[in-house]
Formats: structure tokens, C-alpha cells, sequence
């Protein structure tokens, strides 16, 4: 019993002879100091840099596409800043004028960039787009890594992407001479030619490149080793020399991450291996007709006024176009316009769209869509195709946007005369030899007729 | 021996407590960083709101996004052009016309001491878009600050009505709404106001769709509509309803805005509206 005591005593005596120790702190300052030297250590960052900062900014996760941002931060909360932003509501080619707002570096729940009033930026957040969302963009950004030359950040609630770097003098005069709109128009146009854009490696690899200036996307496709299609892609924005790339393209063994805008010759390059490989238009893709086919295009117009019309077509479609009034015995007459057959990807089926409009005397626009045939395409080892009418059919309104069930008898008698040259035949599909984004369907049978239309 | 035991357990016991109390007390007095809140650098127009609103009545004009005062939801901060503007005409057709009639420390006394401008529209889950809220009499937030334009009769007059909606909650707050008003349209007040048309909420004796939210909703779209559509305008509205009830239920209502005011804050209602309309007419023109 008494030994009990003793050993209860002894225990307990050997937890209090542990004296506190006065405890090192880890870091000399307190939290909230550190966070505070964190605050003003960035906003020096920012706004020490001379000319500036170039943002790379990818909303969404970094899913969607980039926008770039050049940005001049000012001592006293000022904002200078320029952004490949294009045609949106209350901004319009941000890449012409400097624009001038505000922002804030803050302790939320990290040190934070703030851009605190309206800017080229907030277009991207602004909800009034998408009914409530906005691009999934950010306008509060946190502070991720910074090393001298660059500064990552990360949206706290879209998790946008924004990789801040350096700028030279020459990104700055380039801004203020208008060097950066024109490289933007100059990509612009080159985007949105009728042409192809291919690129050829020195290796002798070949690619058709796609982009999207308004997703702000690229896309490289090319056939693969075993000659099945593939495609490389990346968002992307546009700097004061061209387009930069957010991930490395790899193809044919050359690894580029970014294309370099050439003024004079309108043409973007990339560098490999220390050579200029020039990114030219072409008349045709360098994919095969049925590769490209629901990738660089997906359908075709068969429209009877492009220089190269056959006279065969021509024939039929004035045919066609006279039947199709006279049948309309009520008025307003239907009025044909062009038909165009295209290829849906997801339901591997062949829309035919047979535009036509309805206007009254007085010109009131009463109808402005197209009937719609759906056609089952069957391709034989030789690259001759069938198209099997389905028993689907509707209608399509352009103005609203809506397509409902069912085609007005009168568009689907007048233009049976090249349904049943469709249906009652196997085509030949391909490139026009000589034509810009022209492709021609030639009948095997007869009637033996050539369509050309413009790939779109 | 027990007795020596007793003597060393109490022993061991005070030394416990002696040795437990030697934990430092901590400085409670060091210095908290960024307390005091955000230290801006002046703009100019900080310097236009201190003059017209800040030193008058007390009032701070947020524009710089601070998204603690905002619902968490997809916002944009104002372009900054448009504060201007935007409060001129809130100091035109909102202050000055109290301010003339019910003398300017109403305004002082009962005007929301916050005003949080917001770029965009603050859009709802079921489609429907926020143009303002109020909060205890304290704060106003107005949204969709980008899209105005003086010249734009229709839209001024959107955004004061906005504004005389939120201060009529708070002279309600202040001085409760007649118990009378609540019974004239019992029973069709809905949550799903937004599925109503304009022509349905009339007949059934609402001034607008929103109104038919609350009792406390209905009563100060009454007023704001009156105030800010005119007595001409609100009246050949009324008029317009097809059903007797909808007109009987509209004009009560419109009486008892009236007599509310001046018997609770002694206001001529006519003559405050007159003042709001020609504020509106000088501002837009």
C-alpha cells in the first residue's frame, strides 16, 4: 500500500521535473507580420519592374482558352493595361489602346492581386455573359510562386491561371507604337483566310494547323506513323511577336511553344533547330479528303455561283430553284438558296440544308431557314461514297435558332431532282485540283454530273 | 508514517502548483498589421465622392471591389466613369428631393450610410437578374452600375426606382407600414412573382410583378414607382387595368403611401414627387 503511494508521488514528481523550456520561435516575426512583409513584398515586385509585366491568363482551370495581358502597375494603385482581348461589349480591340484602371495587392486568405475596377479583365469575369457565369474567369488572384523575372498566380474562385513575366523596353514601345495591334489584326486575317494553313517540318512531316482567335485555341493535325489522324493542341494568346503557346506542341520530333508573326510577309514561322519553317496557306489541307472532313471542315456549299461551277450543276439548280416557285402556289413564294451538305461528327450522318425564304411584297422577311434531309454515308474500299436517305427530316430557323420536326412538301418535291441524282448514285469526294477550299462530289453512274462547293 | 506520507503528497502537490505556474504570459500588446482597413492611394473621383457625399451626409460611395461586402456570387467591379454619373443622379433625384421637403437632416438621419456600386447585374439561380439590395438600413448595393447612361430616360429611371425602393425600406424600418395595407391584396402574394406578367400583377392589384413577393415589397414599389414614374403616368397605369378590384386595390394602395408619409414623417407626397420629376426631366435632358 504505502509502496503504491511512494511509486504514485515518484511518477508524478517526474512528469513536473520537465521545466518549460523557452521555445525558439521558427520564424523571427510574428504570422501576421510575415504575411503583411509577403503583401508589400509583392506590390513592390509588381509595381518595381520598369516596363512592366506580360500576364498569361487561361480562365477555367487553365481549360479554356488564353488571353494575354500586359500590365503596368503604379505605385499608387494604378493599373496600365493592355490585353489580345477582341470585340466584346463595353471594350472593344484591347490591343489598340492602353487602358487605365485600378488594383489592389491584399492579405485575403493569401497575398492576393486585386483587380478592383472595371477593365479589359473583367470582360472575361463580368456574369452579364452566359447568363450569370461569365468565362469562369477570376479577378482576385493569389500569389502562388515568384522568382525575379516571374510570378504565378492562381483565381481563388475559378482557379484562372496567370503567369505574370517581365517585360522589356522593346514589349513596351512595341505597345506604344501599335507593334501589338497589328501582330492582332495581321493574326487575325491569317486565321480567318480561306486557307489552309499547313506546316511542313524539314523532316518532311506535315500538318494542318487550326486557329481559333476567338476561343483563343490551337490545333495541329497531321496523319501519325501508322496513318490514322492525329492532333496536337494548346490555348494560346497573342504577344507583341505572335502567338504564345500555354503547353509545347510536339510533332514530327520538334517541340515549339511559340510562332513568330512575320508583318511583312504576313506569315507565322516557328524556329527549329535554329531554322525558319515558314507556316503558309494553301489551296488544300495536307489531310486527306475523309480525315479532314468533321476536323478542317465539315461541309460543303454547293453554291452555283463560285467561279468554277460546273455548267451541269448551274443547269440543275436554276431547275430546281424555277420548280420550287412554281410549286408555291400560296404566297409568299419560297425563294431557294443555297444547299450544302455537312457532316455531323457526333451522329456520323450527312445533313442536307436546302436554304430558302419567304418574303412578303413588302419585304417583310416571314421565313429565312432551311429544310433539312438526313443522309446515312457508306464509304466502299475504293473511297466511293453512298448516301442513304433516312426517314428523318425538319426544319431550320436561322433567326431563332430552333430546329423542329419536319420539311415543307414543297422545298422536298422541287429539289427531288438532285436528291434522286444523291440517292440513286455512288461520288467520287475530293479537293478541287486548282480552286481554294473547293471540293468537288463527282457521280460514278448516270447521270454522270461534277458539283464543286466551298468547303466551310 | 501515514502522517509522513499525507505530509510529502501535500508537499508534492504544492510544488506541482508552483511549478505550473511558471508558463510566460504572452504580449497581448504587439501591433496587428492592416487593421484599420485598406489604405488606398486617392483617385480623383474619391476625391469628388468625399466632397458630395462623405462630408454632406456621411455616405461611403464603395466602387473598388471588395468582395466582403458583396454576396458570393460572379461580380464585376464599376468602370470607373460610370461612378460619377451614377451618383449625380442619385444626389439629383433621390437626396435632393427629400432634402428639400423633409429638410436635410432627414436625409442625415435615415439615408443608408453605405453605397456599393457593382458593374454588372447580380444574376439569380432561377434566370432572374438583382438590380439593388439593402441591408438594415445600412447599405445599399446597386448593381449593373456599366450599363448606365444619363441620356437613357428608361434606364435612370430603372436605377432610382431602385434606389427609392431601398430607402423606402428603410422608412419602413423606422416606422412600420399600416397594418391596412397588408389586407388589401391578402392571399395572392407569391414567391414565383417572376412568372407573373406585368398585365396578370395589375389586375390583380400589384403595381409591378416584384411587388406581389411581400407586403413589405408591394408597399414600397408603390411608392418608388409613384415617385419615380409621376402622378400622370402612375394614374393613366391604374386606369389601364381591365378588372375593378385590380384599380380599387392600386388606388388604396397609393392612398395609404400617400397619408403614410405624412402623418409618419410629415412629407407632402405630391410635392415630393413633383420634385422627383422635374429632377428626372433636368437630369436626363
Amino acid at each position: 500500500m504505502k509502496k503504491i503511494f511512494i511509486y504514485i508521488i515518484l511518477v508524478q514528481l517526474s512528469f513536473l521535473s520537465c521545466k518549460k523550456s523557452e521555445v525558439e520561435p521558427l520564424f523571427p516575426d510574428s504570422a501576421n507580420q510575415r504575411a503583411t512583409n509577403a503583401v508589400s513584398g509583392y506590390k513592390k515586385q509588381l509595381t518595381d519592374a520598369q516596363y512592366g509585366w506580360k500576364g498569361a491568363y487561361y480562365p477555367d482551370g487553365g481549360q479554356a482558352g488564353g488571353y494575354s495581358f500586359y500590365l503596368k502597375f503604379d505605385a499608387t494603385g494604378k493599373l496600365t493595361m493592355y490585353s489580345d482581348i477582341d470585340g466584346f461589349y463595353y471594350f472593344s480591340n484591347g490591343y489598340e489602346k492602353a487602358f487605365e484602371t485600378t488594383f489592389q495587392v491584399k492579405a485575403l486568405q493569401k497575398p492576393t492581386l486585386i483587380f478592383d475596377s472595371y477593365s479589359y479583365l473583367h470582360e472575361l469575369v463580368n456574369p452579364d455573359y452566359n447568363g450569370g457565369t461569365g468565362q469562369f474567369a477570376d479577378l482576385e488572384l493569389e500569389f502562388v510562386s515568384a522568382t525575379d523575372n516571374t510570378i504565378k498566380l492562381v483565381g481563388n474562385v475559378n482557379k484562372t491561371e496567370l503567369i505574370l513575366t517581365k517585360i522589356t523596353k522593346i514589349d513596351s514601345d512595341n505597345l506604344a507604337n501599335g507593334t501589338f495591334a497589328s501582330v492582332f489584326k495581321g493574326t487575325a486575317n491569317y486565321a480567318n483566310s480561306p486557307s489552309f494553313l499547313t506546316l511542313v517540318l524539314p523532316t518532311g512531316d506535315k500538318a494542318d494547323l487550326q486557329i481559333d482567335l476567338t476561343n483563343k485555341f490551337l490545333v495541329l493535325y497531321f496523319l501519325n506513323r501508322s496513318g490514322n489522324i492525329d492532333a496536337v493542341s494548346s490555348a494560346f494568346i497573342v504577344t507583341t511577336t505572335g502567338i504564345q503557346l500555354k503547353d509545347p506542341i510536339t510533332f514530327g520530333g520538334t517541340t515549339f511553344q511559340e510562332m513568330f508573326w512575320d508583318a511583312a510577309l504576313k506569315v507565322y514561322f516557328i524556329n527549329v533547330s535554329g531554322k525558319r519553317v515558314n507556316i503558309v496557306g494553301a489551296n488544300r489541307p495536307t489531310l486527306p479528303f475523309y480525315f479532314a472532313l468533321g476536323n478542317l471542315f465539315v461541309g460543303f456549299t454547293m453554291n452555283p455561283n463560285i467561279p468554277t461551277q460546273t455548267a451541269e450543276y448551274k443547269a440543275l439548280y436554276s431547275k430546281i430553284k424555277s420548280d420550287v416557285i412554281t410549286l408555291s402556289t400560296v404566297a409568299p413564294v419560297r425563294v431557294l438558296g443555297n444547299i450544302s451538305l455537312q457532316y455531323l461528327p457526333n451522329d456520323g450522318v450527312f445533313v442536307m440544308l436546302i436554304d430558302y425564304t419567304r418574303t412578303q411584297p413588302n419585304n417583310t422577311v416571314v421565313f429565312n431557314g432551311a429544310g433539312v434531309l438526313y443522309y446515312q454515308p457508306s464509304l466502299d474500299s475504293k473511297g466511293n461514297i453512298k448516301f442513304t436517305r433516312l426517314a428523318t427530316t425538319a426544319t431550320y430557323y436561322y433567326d431563332s435558332n430552333q430546329l423542329l420536326s419536319g420539311i415543307s412538301g414543297i422545298v422536298a418535291a422541287g429539289v427531288k431532282p438532285l436528291t434522286d441524282i444523291i440517292e440513286n448514285n455512288t461520288f467520287q469526294w475530293d479537293y478541287d485540283p486548282v480552286a481554294t477550299r473547293t471540293a468537288v462530289l463527282k457521280s460514278n453512274g448516270t447521270p454522270s454530273i461534277s458539283i464543286k462547293g466551298i468547303l466551310y | 508514517m501515514k502522517k509522513i506520507l499525507i505530509n510529502i503528497f501535500v508537499l508534492t502537490l504544492l510544488m506541482s502548483l508552483t511549478l505550473s505556474c511558471s508558463t510566460k504570459i504572452d504580449d497581448v500588446s504587439a501591433k496587428v498589421e492592416g487593421l484599420g482597413g485598406d489604405i488606398l492611394t486617392k483617385q480623383p473621383i474619391d476625391t469628388w465622392i468625399e466632397t458630395n457625399f462623405t462630408k454632406p451626409y456621411n455616405i461611403e460611395v464603395k466602387y473598388r471591389w471588395d468582395a466582403n461586402e458583396l454576396p458570393f456570387k460572379t461580380l464585376v467591379p464599376p468602370l470607373v466613369s460610370k461612378v460619377q454619373p451614377v451618383m449625380e443622379g442619385v444626389k439629383a433625384i433621390w437626396i435632393d428631393p427629400y432634402e428639400a421637403e423633409a429638410g436635410s437632416d432627414f436625409i442625415k438621419k435615415f439615408c443608408p450610410k453605405q453605397y456599393v456600386l457593382v458593374g454588372s447585374a447580380n444574376w439569380n439561380s432561377d434566370g432572374t437578374i438583382t438590380l439593388g439590395t439593402a441591408e438594415g438600413g445600412k447599405k445599399v448595393i446597386l448593381y449593373e452600375i456599366n450599363e448606365f447612361d444619363k441620356k437613357n430616360v428608361f434606364g435612370v429611371k430603372q436605377m432610382l426606382h431602385t434606389i427609392h425602393h431601398e430607402f423606402g425600406h428603410i422608412l419602413q424600418q423606422n416606422i412600420a407600414t399600416p397594418l391596412a395595407y397588408k389586407r388589401i391584396t391578402p392571399g395572392t402574394y407569391t414567391s414565383n412573382w417572376y412568372n407573373v406578367s406585368d398585365d396578370e400583377a395589375l389586375s390583380l392589384g400589384y403595381i409591378t410583378p416584384y411587388s406581389m413577393l411581400t407586403t413589405d415589397e408591394d408597399f414600397v414599389e408603390v411608392l418608388a414607382t409613384m415617385l419615380v414614374e409621376g402622378k400622370t403616368a402612375y394614374d393613366a397605369k391604374v386606369n389601364s387595368i381591365p378588372t375593378a378590384s385590380g384599380r380599387a386595390a392600386l388606388r388604396q394602395k397609393g392612398q395609404i403611401v400617400i397619408d403614410y408619409l405624412k402623418a409618419t414623417y410629415n412629407i407632402d407626397f405630391t410635392r415630393l414627387q413633383t420634385r422627383t420629376q422635374t429632377a428626372i426631366i433636368n437630369f436626363t435632358k
